[in-house]
């Protein structure tokens, strides 16, 4: 629309950027500018170079980083804070290596129980450990690239091990939980794994408030597998893992391990409290 | 768009659009061009806005980035520089959706009354004779920043009323009073 020769005065660029001007000249102003490419440039002085320095470098430091993942923007998307979802999303039991560990683990471990009746033991035995690990994994100094990150991070150990833990059981429960069905044999076996695995990760949480978190998880596994590999030996009862009294027992042991977070649940809601 | 439209070279000469197509492309030199060209009017503009000079530069920052991912969404036809406004504006009305707005500043003087008004303004406050510079000149100055914020700015009421601080039912009352307002001034 180029309905006048009406540009701004050197006056009138240095009103309309100090304020000075009524909103309504303002607004013709505004209206005009958008238009011509001349009257913006007499605004340039008005702007402290400097300032505008900063925020380029500012935009630079964001256009340059690398894009975030899919899954660090699902979790912004749902509202986790920016720096928990970029810890969350760079949890090494969540890339790709890792993942492609569990399927390969668990199709292995079917394949055994469909080809002898004894291979189920070795199931049951496995897929209540991988979460562990998977925790375990995610914290270890050794394995983890983002450790100085995490540990510069606002966010206590504790807090930055109830978020990790919650995604990695959660995103390996979930190939375990598609594996199960697939199992021969009884349809409760395909769920026999599920309260030791609950029991083992709330364990290592309840356990990550006085030992080191990677500690607590390979512990609590070494100790499952202890208890369970003796179903392995042909002479055993190959459900071992699957009977009543493993079920109590690790019932009992998320009874507990509950407990102990419950106990420290004041610490807790400080913590996510925080970074709400 | 054609080769040797993309073979422009990245100066200071290139058009907007240029510019915009080289960032879509993933041009940082084109982004900073541009940045030169555009971040001071809109930081004055937005200045207008919003009196926390932190929030201008996060606003600024936001848009620039903005402008950085979604540069393929400009559409090359319009004015580059209304297109980088109706970012900006929006990711303004983000930062007060953040925070309550600090101030958006109204002033009084309606002392120098010439109005640029354009042939679209009038037909979006539906007024088509009359003294319409000085009539929103008379106009309270809550009435007057809903109509800037709607139809200046080109917001949606709910966008206008997180930018205004107030809620969504009063910026359309206080705007069908502005208008009104001005269909009787200019009868």
């Amino acid at each position: 629309m180029t309905t006048t020769e009406w540009h701004l005065s050197a006056d009138l660029a240095q009103g309309y950027a100090s304020g000075e001007v009524s909103s309504v000249l303002a607004a013709s102003v505004e209206q005009h500018l958008i238009r011509c490419t001349a009257c913006r440039a007499l605004l340039a002085p008005s702007v402290d170079r400097a300032r505008l320095d900063r925020v380029w470098d500012e935009v630079i430091e964001h256009v340059e980083t690398p894009r975030s993942t899919m899954l660090e923007r699902a979790l912004r998307g749902l509202g986790v804070a920016e720096g928990t979802a970029r810890l969350v999303a760079a949890t090494p039991s969540l890339r790709g290596a890792w993942s492609l560990g569990v399927v390969v683990v668990l199709t292995l471990a079917v394949l055994t129980a469909h080809a002898d009746g004894h291979g189920i033991a070795l199931f049951l035995a496995l897929a209540p450990v991988l979460p562990v690990i998977g925790v375990a994994y995610a914290f270890g100094p050794a394995t983890e690239p983002t450790h100085e990150i995490a540990s510069a991070t606002p966010y206590s150990a504790l807090h930055l091990l109830a978020v990790r833990t919650a995604v990695v059981v959660a995103s390996t429960l979930v190939p375990v939980a598609v594996a199960a069905p697939f199992l021969p044999g009884n349809a409760w076996l395909s769920v026999a794994w599920l309260l030791p695995a609950l029991a083992l990760t709330t364990g290592t949480l309840a356990l990550a408030t006085r030992l080191a978190p990677h500690l607590a998880g390979t512990g609590l596994a070494a100790a499952w597998l202890a208890m369970v590999v003796p179903g392995l030996a042909p002479s055993h009862d190959p459900l071992l893992a699957a009977e009543l009294p493993m079920q109590l027992f690790s019932l009992a042991a998320l009874a507990v391990s509950a407990g102990v977070l419950l106990a420290q649940r004041h610490d807790l809601s400080e913590l996510f409290r925080r970074t709400a | 768009m054609s080769p040797t439209e993309k073979a422009v070279t990245m100066d200071d000469q290139a058009t907007d659009g240029a510019l915009l197509a080289a960032v879509a492309d993933g041009s940082t030199t084109a982004l900073e061009l541009l940045y030169r060209r555009h971040a001071s009017w809109l930081t004055v503009r937005l200045t207008r806005r919003c009196a926390d000079p932190a929030i201008v530069d996060e606003v600024l920052q936001d848009t620039f980035v903005a402008v950085w991912k979604g540069a393929g969404r400009y559409a090359g036809d319009g004015e580059a520089a209304a297109w980088l406004w109706g970012i900006a504006i929006r990711r303004l009305v983000d930062a007060f959706r953040k925070r309550p707005p600090a101030a958006y500043p109204i002033d009084d003087h309606v002392g120098d009354l010439q109005l640029m008004e354009s042939a679209e303004d009038r037909v979006l406050l539906g007024v088509e004779h009359g003294d319409l510079a000085g009539a929103l000149g008379r106009l309270s100055p809550e009435l007057r920043a809903v109509v800037q914020a709607t139809v200046l700015d080109g917001l949606t009421t709910r966008e206008a009323a997180r930018l205004l601080g107030v809620p969504a039912g009063t910026v359309k009352t206080r705007m069908m009073r502005a208008r009104r307002a001005l269909r009787k001034e200019l009868a």
